[in-house]
C-alpha cells in the first residue's frame, strides 16, 4: 500500500514513514496541504495520514479538496492532529475525512487502524470489480435482449402474417416470446398455419423456436404438405437443441378450393373449429410427441383432416392462453373458452377471448407466453385458379393441338418404386419447370396440375387405391394410411414426366406428360360432361387440372395423359 | 419444493410436490442422479400425486432423467398424476416415452 504521510513537522513525518515500511508500505511525505493535494493527484496513495494545523493548506481544506478530485477507488483519510478529538471530530468529517487520531499517536492504535482501512479499501476494490462486472453482463445482455427481439419480430411479423384471413395475438412473459406463429402459401395456394411453443420461457426459448421459421417458410413455399415439414422440423430440433428442449407445435393447413382443413398437433392444446353456424368444436387433438422427440418415440406423423362447407374459423392458442391461473389457483380452461365465443360473430371472436383471458387473470401476472391465432376459413373456387383460354373441352378432341418445332427445352424424368418412396416429387419437378421458365408467376398452376396428375398416376395406377373411399372424412384417412402402407410396399413401377417448352397454336405452353406403368382407367367417364353427382372429394382433382389447362387429353388405356400449360 | 428419494428393495421413489417447474431443476437432477448411481436400484418412480402444476421445463427434466435411466439401463415410471398433471403428459403424449401409472 502507498500511505500518503501530510505533517508539516519533519519528526512526525519520518516517524510516521517508519512506522509505513515497518508494516511493509511504502510513504510518501508532504510538508503541508498544498503539497498533499498535488502528491494526491500524482501519485494516486491508498491512505492518507493528514494533520489538521499546517501552514499553506490545513488538513481539513485539504482534505476538501483531495475529495473533489475524482478517483475510481476510495481512499480513506485519517486525521492526525493535537487538537481535541470531540470537538473537532464532525468538522473533520464534514470534510471528507473518515477518521480522527489524537496526536501523540498511540502506534499500535495506528496500526491497527491502518490494517482496518487496508481490509475496507479490499472490499471496496471487489465490490467495484464485481460492479463492473455486473454492468458488463447486463449490457451484454440487454445487446443480446435486443438482437434476439429484433430477430423475433422480424421473423413473426413475416409477410405470411398479414394474410387477411388472419387475427392474431401474443403476449409474452419476458423480452420476447418463446411462442411463435407463422404462416405461408404454398404454390397451389394452401395456406399453411404454425404455432409452435419451446420449453421455457424468455431469450433461450425464443432461440428454440427460430430454426423452425426457416424450415416452415422454406418448404411451405416449395410446396411441401405439412407432415413432410414436421418431420423435417422434428430432425432439426433433435439435431440442434439440447435433450431437455422441445418445442410443441401445431401446424395446419387449408385447402379453401377443396374444402380441406389437415391439422397436425404434437404437444399443443387441441384448436377448435367454429362453423358457420357457430357451433364450437375441438379438433385435431395432440396425438403425437413434440417436435424434437419424434424421432424414435413415434413412427407416423399423420395430420387429421376436415372437410369444411361454407365459411368457419379455425382458433389456435398456445398452453399459456388455457392454463392462465387466476389468484385462486383455478385454470381458464379450453371448455371455458370456447362457451364464450359460440354465439360471438366471427370477426369479435379474438378481442372476446382476450377479455375472457384478462379477466380471469384479474391482474395476476402471467406465467407463461401465450399467444392466439384466428384463421378464417371460406371455400373459394374462383381466385385459387386463374381459368386458361379454351378450357376444359379439348379433353373430348382425341388429337394433340397443331405444335411448332422442337426449339424449347425438354426434360424427362423416370421415377422408379425406389425413387417415389423418398423423393418429395412434385417439388421437385415445380422448381424444374420453374427454373428453366425462370418466372414464378404459373408456379402456382403448374403445381397444381402437375400434382393432381402425378398423385393420380402414383395413386390410382402404380398402387390402385380406390377413390371411392375418400368420399368420407374417416374413409380419407383410411385413404391416407392405405397409400402410405402401399406406397412403402411397392417393389416395381415406374412413372414418366415428360416436361416440355411447346409453341402451341402460336403462343409458349409447357406440355406435361405423365404415364404410369399401371391398367389405367376408363378415361372416358370423366372426359366428357360431368355428372353433378360426381362425389365432390376424387372428381374435384380433375376438375381443376381441367380448369388450369388448356387441354386436357387422356391416351392409351387411361394410364397416359397430357396436359398444355400457356405461359 | 421438497424432494425426497425413499429407496427400499429395488426400487427408488422421488416424491415430488407443489409446483413443478424450471426453479426445482438442480434439485431434483440431484436427487435423480442419487437414484440412478444406486447400484442397487432397477426401478425409479417419480411420484406426481402432491405435484399441482408442472411445466415445460419440468417435462424436459423428465426426458433428461429417462434418458439417463435408459443409459443405466433402469426403468422409470410416473406415478398418480392429479387430473391437471394428467392432462399435461397426456396432451405432449408422454405416454408412448414413460409408464404412467395412476
Amino acid at each position: 500500500m502507498k500511505i500518503l504521510v501530510v505533517d508539516d513537522e519533519e519528526n512526525a513525518r519520518i516517524m510516521l514513514k517508519q512506522m509505513a515500511s515497518f508494516m511493509g508500505h511504502e510513504a510518501i511525505l508532504a510538508r503541508n496541504g498544498l503539497e498533499a493535494v498535488q502528491l494526491f493527484e500524482s501519485e494516486s496513495p491508498d491512505i492518507v495520514l493528514m494533520d489538521v494545523m499546517m501552514p499553506e493548506l490545513d488538513g481539513y481544506k485539504a482534505t476538501a479538496r483531495i475529495r473533489e478530485i475524482p478517483t475510481e477507488k476510495w481512499v480513506p483519510v485519517v486525521y492526525l492532529s493535537a487538537l481535541e478529538r470531540d470537538a473537532n471530530l464532525l468538522k473533520g468529517m464534514d470534510a471528507g475525512g473518515d477518521d480522527y487520531l489524537v496526536k501523540p499517536v498511540n502506534l499500535a492504535e495506528l496500526q491497527a487502524k491502518i490494517r482496518a482501512l487496508q481490509r475496507v479499501s479490499l472490499l471496496q476494490d471487489n465490490l467495484a470489480e464485481k460492479r463492473e462486472l455486473l454492468e458488463a453482463y447486463y449490457q451484454q445482455a440487454e445487446e443480446e435482449a435486443r438482437i434476439g427481439s429484433h430477430l423475433m419480430s422480424r421473423l413473426t411479423s413475416a409477410a405470411g402474417l398479414k394474410e387477411a384471413v388472419l387475427e392474431y395475438w401474443m403476449q409474452p412473459m419476458h423480452h420476447f416470446s418463446g411462442d411463435l406463429l407463422a404462416a405461408a402459401r404454398t404454390p397451389a395456394n394452401v395456406l399453411h398455419v404454425m404455432l409452435a411453443d419451446a420449453v421455457g420461457h424468455g431469450l433461450p426459448a425464443a432461440l428454440n423456436v427460430l430454426p423452425l421459421a426457416d424450415t416452415f417458410y422454406s418448404m411451405t413455399q416449395r410446396g411441401f404438405p405439412i407432415a413432410r415439414i414436421v418431420d423435417e422440423m422434428d430432425r432439426k430440433i433433435k439435431q440442434l437443441l439440447p435433450l431437455d428442449r422441445f418445442v410443441t407445435a401445431t401446424l395446419v393447413s387449408v385447402n379453401e378450393y377443396s374444402g380441406k382443413i389437415e391439422i397436425w398437433n404434437g404437444g399443443n392444446p387441441a384448436p377448435f373449429f367454429i362453423n358457420s353456424a357457430g357451433e364450437v368444436r375441438m379438433i385435431g387433438q395432440s396425438r403425437q410427441l413434440p417436435l424434437g422427440l419424434l424421432r424414435g418415440h413415434d413412427g407416423e406423423t399423420l395430420p387429421e383432416t376436415l372437410f369444411y362447407e361454407g365459411a368457419g374459423q379455425m382458433i389456435l392458442f398456445s398452453d399459456g392462453l388455457c392454463e392462465a391461473q387466476a389468484a385462486d389457483g383455478t385454470y381458464l380452461d379450453s371448455a371455458r373458452i370456447a362457451a364464450s365465443i359460440g354465439g360471438i360473430p366471427s370477426e369479435k371472436r379474438l378481442g372476446a377471448i382476450i377479455d375472457e383471458f384478462k379477466s380471469h387473470l384479474g391482474g395476476q401476472s402471467i406465467q407463461d407466453d401465450v399467444s392466439l391465432m384466428l384463421v378464417n376459413v371460406s371455400r373459394d373456387a374462383s381466385s385459387s385458379a386463374r381459368a386458361q383460354p379454351e378450357f376444359g373441352h379439348s379433353s373430348e378432341t382425341p388429337a394433340e393441338p397443331a405444335l411448332g418445332g422442337g426449339q424449347g427445352w425438354r426434360a424427362q424424368f423416370r421415377f422408379c418404386a425406389r425413387e417415389l418412396k423418398i423423393l418429395d416429387t412434385i417439388p421437385f419437378l415445380t422448381s424444374v419447370v420453374e427454373k428453366l421458365e425462370t418466372s414464378t408467376s404459373h408456379r402456382r398452376q403448374i403445381y397444381m396440375i402437375l400434382s393432381e396428375l402425378f398423385n393420380n398416376a402414383l395413386e390410382h395406377g402404380l398402387l390402385r387405391l380406390d377413390s371411392t373411399m375418400k368420399s368420407t372424412a374417416e374413409g380419407f384417412e383410411t385413404y391416407m394410411s392405405e397409400r402410405a402402407r402401399r406406397l412403402a410396399m411397392l417393389a416395381e413401377g415406374m412413372i414418366e414426366v415428360t416436361l416440355e417448352h411447346v409453341s402451341l397454336g402460336g403462343k409458349a405452353a409447357i406440355r406435361i406428360h405423365i404415364k404410369d406403368s399401371g391398367d389405367g382407367f376408363a378415361h372416358a367417364r370423366t372426359a366428357g360432361h360431368t355428372d353433378a353427382a360426381e362425389d365432390r372429394l376424387y372428381g374435384r382433382g380433375i376438375m381443376l387440372v381441367k380448369s388450369l389447362s388448356h387441354s386436357v387429353q387422356y391416351l392409351g388405356n387411361g394410364n397416359e395423359v397430357i396436359s398444355y400449360y400457356l405461359v | 419444493m421438497e424432494i425426497s428419494v425413499d429407496v427400499s428393495n429395488n426400487k427408488a421413489v422421488i416424491v415430488l410436490n407443489g409446483r413443478f417447474d424450471f426453479s426445482t431443476h438442480s434439485e431434483f437432477s440431484n436427487c435423480y442422479s442419487t437414484a440412478i448411481a444406486n447400484g442397487s436400484v432397477s426401478e425409479v418412480d417419480v411420484e406426481l400425486g402432491k405435484v399441482d402444476y408442472l411445466d415445460s421445463s419440468a417435462l424436459g427434466m423428465l426426458l433428461l432423467l429417462s434418458e439417463r435411466a435408459k443409459i443405466a439401463n433402469k426403468s422409470v415410471a410416473l406415478v398418480n398424476p392429479n387430473e391437471m398433471v394428467a392432462q399435461v403428459l397426456d396432451r405432449v403424449n408422454f405416454g408412448k416415452i414413460f409408464k404412467i401409472r395412476k
